[in-house]
């Protein structure tokens, strides 16, 4: 499955990256494919393409500020979770997020 | 820097969460990276009460954003043996100072660039067992890999 997603904490100073690497690490061990985008302390960095989100079966969303670009998602399955979670439990967070895809 | 030898305690005895932010805030301030030391353990402590910053892994990132910070640090200290912090276990603290303005971008990769090495087990085994002189070495010398710096 292709997964892409966006991290942003409250402060976007640590874990916005921790979360981001928890997912991308989990989902390649799990054979899938992850791209998340962090928007923190340093700007957006990782931006996600026009093709990476088209390709993607679900949309993690673990924002827990207002973030740029929420358009980009329009027409996507959105998957919301909180960053705490994103960190402690990434690969819950993955099937979670996957389960709600159609098959 | 953002890391300095002189930030560093790989035997810290405390033996709770405020215990750990007060040693660990103080040491910072006498070492000239915070001003006003009890504004600064307000922002930490304010911060914690949001959202707990031990998340597993052995690990919590306690921070402050205030002006009392003068530039970006981390202070890294282990204990000797497990503290529960709010929930989890930890052993490993990273505790983050980061001033409101002024903030250099390249301090805020290494935060964020040591953010995500805290995720690779083999790190956080060696820094487990590290001398003071090696946690140095293994945090001075983070790899930001892909950030654009």
């Amino acid at each position: 499955m292709k997964i892409v997603g966006i991290t942003a904490c409250p402060t976007g100073i640590a874990h916005t990256y921790m979360a981001q690497e928890a997912l991308e690490k989990k989902a390649k061990e799990m054979g899938h494919e992850c791209h998340i985008e962090t928007q923190g302390s340093i700007g957006v960095e990782n931006e996600l393409t026009k093709k990476q989100i088209k390709e993607a079966d679900v949309v993690i969303l673990a924002v827990e500020v207002v973030i740029e670009g929420m358009d980009r998602f329009e027409d996507k399955l959105v998957f919301k979770e909180s960053i705490a979670k994103c960190i402690s439990h990434p690969g819950e967070v993955i099937l979670d997020a996957l389960s709600k895809v159609q098959k | 820097m953002v890391i300095e030898d002189n930030l560093i305690k790989v035997d810290l005895k405390a033996e709770s969460k405020e215990e750990i932010i007060h040693e660990l805030a103080t040491l910072a301030h006498n070492n000239g990276r915070v001003l006003d030391l009890q504004e600064y353990i307000r922002a930490v402590m304010a911060r914690e009460e949001e959202f707990s910053t031990a998340l597993g892994y052995l690990v919590a990132m306690p921070h402050g954003q205030s002006d009392a910070v003068t530039s970006p640090f981390v202070v890294f200290a282990r204990t000797s043996h497990e503290v529960i912090w709010d929930e989890n276990p930890v052993r490993l603290i990273f505790m983050i100072g980061v001033p409101m303005k002024n903030r250099d971008k390249t301090h805020m990769k290494i935060i964020a660039g040591l953010s995500k090495k805290l995720l690779d087990d083999e790190f956080r085994a060696k820094l487990l067992t590290a001398t003071k002189e090696e946690a140095y070495d293994m945090l001075a010398n983070i790899d930001l890999g892909g950030m654009e710096i």
